[in-house]
């Protein structure tokens, strides 16, 4: 464990709130990180957040230092935001891909949750990526973030989603295997943004 | 290995985590095999857009609104655990014990004596002299009338008073203005603050005095101890004839509010009673607001003189209970001297008698007509 994060989670557990400030100050972007790319939204993102926070300082005394504490929070704001994407499932029965903006035009329902600033960066090749990653299932989602935004290895994912390396591995294949397909209709918004030179075929 | 197969190895290969021989296996395919190359530089510019896209920052006010959240909670629970680790079980057994034992004795008068109970356990101090110091004030003399003694046996709001002595924290004397908001009895009484104002109340045992026995006090807002009833400090018995009772009755209630006490009402309905209690030094005030409610008269089934300036006596070296108002788990807090043995020790000997605060607290109960 990080020497630092383990006094600081010593000095947290004694209720300590200053000490458990300086672990948010720490972690909260790769936290907000994961929860927005993980929702898609500022508001999901920014009350996930808040919420894994508030759950690990309330768990802190279960917290064995088995794993690093980013681990531990990483896995907490992964099982908040699934979740949360579980509960909104129950309530949203159109599927996440019906949601997503078509190519060349605007859906009023994947426009709705964004705030005016989104809504002007739509059509920036990095929302078009969020989207996507937003029409990925939880599970492929999950795994994308873990794996390629916050760059933990299989086995913390592993450890995280409690699942086999061997699912990591199918699983994140499969997760970037979908995301592909789904991004490459954005072809032309990639290349131009990209400046990548055009492919045929 | 066929196309396919490759592909499904795309993701690890990416990632340099295929076995070194597999890793060669796949590295040779792509070379030869066009269609699978063009699909692999796809997946690898697809996972290059995920792991480019920025870091998203929180709001600015993330940490702070966060932290208030933190504040607005209890401490975690595994810091409250420490303060009594492993011993959870006996502490929730001493507390129900207190509920039960208090509790019953309270709604049973009889009993409590049997018990070694005070009747005055609960939240009040003990009010020793009944009878001396001053007069009750005769707001309005029209039409005095008496009362059935029996009535007097409606429940009272217990308080919270006197700072002890051996108290050493002058904030605790600096609430004792305050300390019948601490009272649950109080539905007026504001809840937040709660817990700080009960860590700083000073634990009591309360004297009973005249009957020989003596009860652990209990805790100003402390939710277990409350089950027992108390026998106020009453000082006025008024009967106010008024159009609009509900009227008249919030207007005493932000009478006692604004001098510093605090109303009780019974939880009977039709019952139109009021418990007020107030600071001594508040007395004429809010009797003289009172008047102004409605046409008031004095019970003359009470105490022919009620005295002005009744004093408590309460002892500091008790044991008293800190209520949750989140978890609504009321722990409790030893004292800083004799904590062990007063844990352990339901009847509090007697010997634990405390000299005078200064500011008592006076309880004027108003039946409306």
């Amino acid at each position: 464990m990080n020497p630092d994060d383990d006094q600081l989670v010593k000095r947290s557990r004694s209720g300590d709130l200053d000490a458990f400030d300086e672990l948010v100050r720490k972690y909260q972007s790769k936290v907000y990180t994961v929860a927005y790319r993980f929702m898609g939204n500022h508001a999901d993102a920014g009350d996930l957040s808040q919420d894994a926070f508030i759950r690990a300082y309330q768990a802190l005394s279960s917290f064995r230092g088995d794993s690093s504490f980013a681990t531990w929070l990483y896995r907490i704001a992964a099982n908040v935001c699934r979740d949360e994407i579980r509960k909104q499932s129950r309530y949203k029965k159109v599927s996440l891909d019906e949601l997503l903006v078509q190519p060349g035009g605007n859906n009023s329902l994947a426009a709705a949750d964004l705030t005016p600033e989104e809504s002007l960066e739509r059509v920036e090749l990095k929302d078009v990526v969020q989207r996507h990653l937003n029409a990925l299932s939880a599970e492929h989602r999950l795994i994308l973030v873990m794996r390629d935004i916050q760059g933990m290895s299989y086995d913390e994912i592993a450890t995280s989603l409690d699942c086999t390396l061997g699912t990591v591995k199918s699983r994140l294949n499969r997760a970037r295997q979908t995301l592909k397909k789904k991004i490459l209709e954005h072809r032309e918004l990639i290349e131009d943004e990209l400046r990548l030179p055009g492919k045929e075929g | 290995m066929r196309c396919h197969e490759i592909n499904e190895l795309f993701s690890a290969y990416f990632d340099g985590l295929l076995d070194p021989s597999v890793q060669n296996t796949v590295s040779l395919h792509l070379e030869e095999c066009a269609a699978c190359r063009t699909e692999f530089e796809d997946l690898a510019m697809v996972v290059g857009l995920v792991r480019n896209l920025p870091m998203v920052e929180p709001p600015v006010q993330f940490g702070k609104g966060l932290r208030s959240q933190l504040e607005s909670l209890k401490p975690s629970p595994g810091a409250v655990k420490r303060l009594f680790p492993g011993r959870w079980p006996a502490v929730l057994a001493l507390a129900a014990s207190f509920f039960v034992v208090f509790g019953i004795a309270g709604a049973w008068p009889d009993l409590a004596p049997r018990l070694g109970i005070n009747k005055e356990a609960g939240m009040q101090s003990q009010v020793a002299d009944r009878t001396s110091s001053g007069t009750v004030v005769m707001m309005d003399k029209s039409t005095p009338e008496a009362r059935d003694s029996s009535e007097n046996s409606e429940k009272t709001l217990s308080v919270n008073d006197e700072a002890a002595p051996a108290v050493k924290n002058k904030e605790v004397a600096q609430k004792n203005n305050n300390s019948a908001k601490q009272s649950l009895g109080a539905p007026l009484a504001p809840r937040q603050s709660q817990n700080t104002e009960i860590a700083a109340a000073p634990p009591r045992i309360v004297d009973s005095g005249g009957m020989g026995v003596t009860a652990r006090g209990a805790v100003p807002g402390g939710h277990l101890l409350m089950a027992a009833p108390a026998d106020p400090a009453e000082r006025a018995f008024l009967n106010i004839k008024a159009d609009d009772i509900g009227a008249a009755m919030r207007q005493i209630s932000d009478v006692a509010r604004i001098n510093g006490g605090s109303v009780e009402v019974p939880r009977e309905l039709g019952v139109s009673e009021l418990t007020v209690t107030i600071p001594d030094s508040q007395f004429d005030n809010v009797m003289a607001e009172i008047a102004k409610v409605g046409k008031v008269t004095i019970n003359n089934n009470t105490e022919p003189e009620i005295k002005m300036s009744a004093k408590a006596e309460p002892t500091v070296t008790g044991v008293y209970g800190k209520n949750d108002a989140e978890t609504g788990i009321t722990s409790l807090q030893a004292p800083e001297e004799d904590s062990d043995r007063q844990l352990e020790d339901k009847n509090v000997s007697k010997d634990t008698t405390a000299p005078t605060g200064e500011d008592g607290v006076s309880v004027i109960r108003v039946k409306f007509e």
